[in-house]
């Protein structure tokens, strides 16, 4: 007889042994005491973690010759039937190897006959998400009033490719993923029964990698036994899921937040010259840049990270330097290249490429730092603390007229006008864009603004009374004296748009630009139209 | 052929031959890794040990019948699948679930081995779960893929994954330099294959010299000139079996020119007959730009895998190469 996998072998036969699905078992142990069990279920939950077993418990609970009880013995025929998979009274459909309408109607044309042996009929349809609209449709009568004695357990790990239809008239029982600590727990009483003694941090490795999956954990557990034997460590389990050693992640990590790339590319050089997996490598530096920010963000680490208080202190030591925007950056990084690589011929340039870039981030000030300096700077010269961005004398020192009373002057006049474009941008950043289109003039009280360029748009803006006003009291406080503002606005004219070429230094004749040289010189041409008047940029 | 005879995949063949002998051989396998390091090869293996006739443990003797039957593809229990065009089908899936539940003909197990399960479509995927999870009687599945993220969770979780890792470049060189190679060829094909001895021989076989040939040309594109570009352009998309090729191997000079940037260390170069040459090029550039050329060789690789027009990326490419080691 062949060996059976302990994910098989330790399948749960009574709803207590169900490992995490507390809300659920808890639910249809009380339904089932009560004589309240619904005729349609539907288990929705990711892998492994217990909606088939729990299908198959909830069907020898419905016809164990002791009950329908909470409990089923496991002992009758009928129970018995049903964990060997010969019961006739629970038929198990694989959902998604007959996934027609036709197999469908097979099925509901045998739902009128009697149970032969039990008090009820289940029907388990695993993998249900694969049946075909049309099945589905056919399945909605008959789910909503089945003969009397006739149950429905659809299992599911994709609910939403279910109809609405279909969750309407089934009891929905929502299966969860498993916390580290039940999975060791479990795992812990398997090694015990199997004789097996496992290394804590070796189940710890375990059931992180089993990513909340009990069959999975279970399966990389028998794995580990067949590789290692009787006694299985930490190293052990690292070995068969292909992880790297832990001090050649921190290295690689250490070396990228140190900015050194040569010594990054070195390490991954060493590993795919010794045939290390690099994916399972960056993989393991994803997972230790994350432990390391939440180590970093919160105090309760150890819990989220199933790890013990010692390892998070660790943790904590190695990464004291590392800012947290670095570590984000770095995951980010990280995430595109876990992306890329499996697309790519060669993962291992992916790798590289990321860790130097990575190496290179570092040389970006974080935003803290940046901070940090600018207050320093900013006390070295002298500068009150509350005071807001530099002041405008700072700014306008050189072209101020040393005295103030002094009318301006033309580089005065610009000066002020800079200034005051300047202030109304601080309030309205679009109206200073406008403005700086304009020719300012002054004439003793009135400073005129001349758009020559002046379309609807900046007319009407600039009218706006608010506008006005905001322009009039900004030059009146810039010029330190009360001043009328006037616009005028120029028609556009079609002048203004042609230039002068003769004004534009940077423009060239046509025949004379190396590209249109080039490619004479390529395709052995000559030029037949355009010639001496063309010009490159103007439009014909 | 024996477990003895499987190249540079040790800690793999002691683990499954171990398994094979203490009889926890699990139902359903699946091996990972890249192609051509040895996965196939395994698998079939496995299933000649289960069916051995000699009664080795843990092994097979590769000269009885059931062995012979085997390795031709014959044994009435021993069923290999591959894709039927570019996907394994959900009918090849039933045909393996209506087979399974049969009782093994003159064999022990009864083995299924799925290679490229990764192209299964993904009813047939959902169609293999229940007899992936509990097969009848005494049969073995064993899936080969490149990595367990290619199959969807519900499959991977059922199987007992067996990684296959890279071969690491110096068991390449050394047995490509048993079949001949100097010592240099067999250095460069290793660093280009990725640590799969399969592909390290398909690039054996192909017209490298030229590739080489193109890539001086590249590299010595000079500023300011278009020309010399598009007769390129035209030269390499005239070879249109090696043009990815050519573009892998660019894309390895672009990788060396970052690396002898950031380390002195000449051995970890792909061309390390190079090594002075690209030095001298990549003290010229700053990283950025360096990280750019890579950039846009990968760029133009991705572009060619999703149908671009070979000719325009070709010519966008050697351009901006062009301008980015002038810039």
């Amino acid at each position: 007889m062949s060996y059976q996998v302990l994910a098989r072998r330790w399948r749960p036969q009574t709803f207590d042994e169900v490992v995490g699905q507390e809300p659920v078992t808890r639910t249809l142990k009380n339904a089932l005491r009560q004589g309240r069990v619904a005729h349609a279920f539907l288990f929705a939950g990711p892998r492994g973690v217990g909606k088939t077993t729990t299908a198959r418990i909830l069907a020898k609970a419905l016809n164990c010759e002791k009950g329908p009880t909470p409990d089923p013995c496991n002992q009758c025929p009928s129970c018995q039937e049903i964990t060997g998979g010969a019961a006739v009274d629970c038929v198990e459909i694989d959902g998604a190897s007959h996934t027609g309408v036709e197999h469908m109607r097979d099925l509901q044309e045998r739902l009128i006959y009697q149970p032969v042996r039990g008090r009820s009929k289940v029907y388990i349809i695993d993998e249900a998400h694969m049946l075909s609209l049309s099945a589905f449709n056919a399945l909605l009568k008959t789910l909503e009033e089945p003969p009397s004695k006739v149950f429905f357990i659809l299992a599911t790990t994709q609910p939403h490719k279910v109809p609405p239809t279909i969750h309407s008239r089934c009891q929905r029982h929502e299966f969860r993923r498993i916390g580290h600590g039940l999975i060791v727990e479990r795992l812990r009483a398997i090694a015990e029964a199997e004789r097996v003694e496992v290394a804590s941090e070796a189940l710890g490795s375990v059931a992180r990698a089993a990513d909340g999956s009990l069959r999975d954990a279970q399966s990389i557990l028998d794995q580990v036994i067949a590789y290692a034997g009787e006694r299985v460590t930490a190293e052990a389990v690292a070995a068969v899921l292909g992880w790297t050693a832990p001090e050649v992640v921190r290295a690689a990590a250490a070396a990228c937040f140190a900015g050194d790339a040569g010594k990054a590319v070195e390490l991954v050089g060493e590993l795919a010259a010794t045939g290390g997996d690099l994916h399972a490598f960056l993989f393991d530096l994803l997972e230790h840049l994350r432990s390391l920010l939440v180590v970093k963000l919160t105090s309760r680490a150890g819990e989220i990270l199933g790890l013990a208080p010692e390892a998070v202190q660790d943790l904590e030591r190695w990464g004291a330097n590392v800012e947290i925007p670095h570590v984000e950056l770095a995951l980010r990084f990280l995430l595109d290249a876990e992306w890329e690589m499996r697309r790519a011929s060669q993962p291992r340039y992916v790798l590289e490429v990321t860790l130097v870039r990575m190496a290179e981030a570092r040389g970006l000030q974080s935003l803290g730092n940046l901070v940090k300096r600018l207050e320093s700077l900013e006390g070295r010269l002298g500068a009150a603390p509350d005071r807001p961005a530099p002041q405008p004398e700072l700014f306008a020192a050189q072209e101020k007229p040393s005295l103030p009373e002094r009318p301006a002057t033309a580089t005065g006049l610009e000066g002020q006008w800079d200034e005051v474009r300047r202030r109304i941008g601080a309030e309205r950043r679009s109206l200073a864009v406008l403005l700086a289109e304009a020719e300012v003039a002054l004439e003793g009280e009135t400073v005129t603004l001349t758009f020559a360029n002046g379309n609807h748009f900046s007319q009407s803006t600039l009218e706006e009374p608010e506008v006005r006003n905001l322009v009039a009291s900004t030059v009146s406080a810039v010029f330190g004296r009360r001043l009328q503002v006037k616009y005028h606005f120029l028609p556009s004219s079609a002048g203004n748009r042609e230039e002068d070429p003769a004004r534009n230094p940077r423009r060239i004749p046509a025949q004379d630009h190396p590209l249109v040289r080039e490619a004479l010189e390529i395709f052995e041409g000559r030029i037949v139209e355009g010639g001496e008047g063309g010009d490159v940029a103007s439009p014909r | 052929m024996g477990f003895s005879e499987i190249f540079g995949q040790r800690q793999v063949i002691s683990l499954v031959g171990r398994v094979i002998e203490t009889g926890r051989l699990p139902h359903a396998l699946l091996f990972t890794g890249p192609k051509g390091v040895g996965r196939s090869l395994t698998a079939v293996t496995v299933a000649k040990a289960l069916n051995c006739l000699a009664g080795i443990k843990g092994d097979c003797c590769d000269r009885c019948p059931a062995c012979h039957k085997i390795a031709k593809g014959i044994h009435p229990d021993v069923h290999l699948l591959a894709p039927e065009g570019a996907t394994l089908k959900i009918d090849q899936i039933r045909t393996l679930t209506q087979e399974a539940a049969l009782r093994p003909y003159e064999g022990r197990r009864k083995v299924f081995i799925l290679d490229e399960a990764e192209t299964m479509t993904e009813q047939a995927q959902n169609a293999l779960l229940k007899t992936l999870e509990e097969p009848p009687g005494a049969t073995l599945l064993i899936l080969i893929a490149p990595e367990a993220s290619a199959l969807l969770p519900p499959i991977a979780s059922r199987c007992s994954q067996i990684r296959f890792a890279p071969l690491p470049e110096s068991t390449i060189a050394a047995r490509l330099q048993e079949q001949g190679c100097d010592e240099e060829e067999a250095h460069l094909l290793a660093s280009l294959a990725a640590g799969s001895l399969g592909r390290a021989q398909e690039l054996r076989q192909s017209a490298l010299q030229e590739i080489w040939d193109l890539i001086d040309q590249a590299i010595a594109l000079s500023p300011g000139k278009t020309l010399p570009v598009l007769e390129l352009t035209e030269r390499v998309v005239r070879r249109k079996e090696t043009l990815s090729l050519f573009l892998e191997a660019l894309l390895a000079w672009c990788r060396d020119l970052m690396v002898s940037k950031v380390t002195r260390h000449e051995a970890r170069l792909v061309y390390r007959r190079h090594g002075a040459a690209l030095k001298r090029q990549s003290e010229r550039l700053t990283l950025a730009q360096l990280l750019a050329m890579y950039h846009t060789v990968k760029q133009t690789l991705d572009g060619l895998g999703r149908y671009a027009n070979p000719r325009l990326s070709l010519e966008i490419m050697f351009l901006k190469l062009r301008d980015l080691q002038t810039a």
